[in-house]
């Protein structure tokens, strides 16, 4: 049986462009919020185009400015294979900042990462 | 007066008054009293969708006029309630200078998250008479370019008249009666459903 948290407010949902990791371990953004929005990441997929599995790691921020700070758990992409990750598995971070992601092995296309998220964005205090 | 149906009530939209009832448009300070001839349903279609088009990312686009789409004819009444298609801020001018939803300090818009608290749309609900459009000014709040920018009107087309019916098309429709306070109205012991209609709001 699938347990599902109730939100105590609703937002909007949109999908983020796909975002292609093609450095090792340097992030790339993943999604721009709108001024004063947040979100709640609900939906990852994910493939690593890569000979090697990858572990990927989504949060704000970033790794070439030392600023990255990773806001969910990891997920480890095998290589060729893609993978899926719905609201059921994860946690309800509100993200304050636009949306970054980085993989630990990664290269060039058609050797490169690609992740796309689908957020489910809230309403700030200016237009 | 009818206390049901009426303006914004909450729900579906529906008609606010049956064929043969009265409204009372209610203006700044003038109240019209006329009696409704006919009734028709405006569904929510292309046709009734405003494209303000494309919008730079964190642009207000310049006012748009809806008189092409939303515009009545002389005589007629429209009843909209409207939802975005887009991620955009829509603020309803009613005439061009008055933005409508307002109070001393704010004017709320329309935008993707209002279906959220407000399926039904009624506190979306504007009243035209005639060619009395709004404007809308439309605003990209994302981080990027929209090719366009949507909003979707539906609602109720009313044909006023007075006892002796309604007139031709197009010509003005002649008030049963107006009047000069709703105190005035109150004390004609007509029966009616009140319609605030845009450009009151100060």
């Amino acid at each position: 049986m699938t347990v599902r948290a109730i939100e105590y407010r609703k937002g909007i949902r949109k999908s983020s462009p796909i975002a292609s990791c093609t450095v090792a371990a340097t992030s790339v953004g993943l999604y721009t919020l709108p001024t004063a929005r947040t979100c709640v990441v609900r939906k990852v997929v994910i493939f690593n185009n890569n000979a090697a599995p990858t572990i990927v790691q989504i949060g704000t921020g970033s790794t070439a400015l030392g600023t990255f700070v990773q806001q969910l758990p990891a997920w480890y992409a095998v290589n060729g294979q893609d993978l899926e990750i719905t609201e059921d598995q994860i946690p309800n971070v509100e993200f304050t900042a636009n949306l970054t992601v980085q993989a630990s092995v990664a290269a060039v296309a058609p050797n490169n990462i690609q992740v796309q998220v689908e957020i489910e964005e809230y309403q700030g205090p200016t237009a | 007066m009818y206390s049901y149906p009426r303006a914004f009530r909450g729900g579906l939209i529906e008609p606010v008054v049956e064929v043969g009832q009265n409204l009372l448009l209610a203006g700044r300070a003038q109240y019209a009293l006329y009696q409704v001839s006919y009734i028709e349903e405006i569904p929510a279609s292309f046709p009734f969708i405003v494209n303000v088009g494309a919008i730079v990312a964190g642009v207000t686009a310049p006012n748009f006029n809806t008189n092409n789409i939303l515009d009545m004819e002389y005589g007629q009444l429209g009843h909209f309630r409207s939802f975005v298609l887009d991620d955009i801020n829509v603020m309803i001018l009613q005439p061009l200078a008055t933005a409508r939803f307002g109070n001393k300090s704010m004017q709320a818009r329309v935008n993707a998250f209002t279906a959220l608290l407000d399926p039904c749309g009624h506190q979306t609900e504007i009243f035209l008479f005639e060619d009395d459009r709004p404007y809308l000014q439309v605003t990209n709040p994302q981080g990027y370019n929209l090719a366009q920018a949507r909003i979707a009107f539906y609602g109720f087309k009313y044909v006023l008249g007075n006892e002796n019916g309604a007139g031709p098309t197009g010509a003005k429709a002649i008030p049963i009666k107006e009047f000069g306070s709703m105190a005035e109205a109150e004390r004609s012991q007509y029966k009616y459903t009140v319609i605030p209609i845009g450009g009151w709001g100060r």
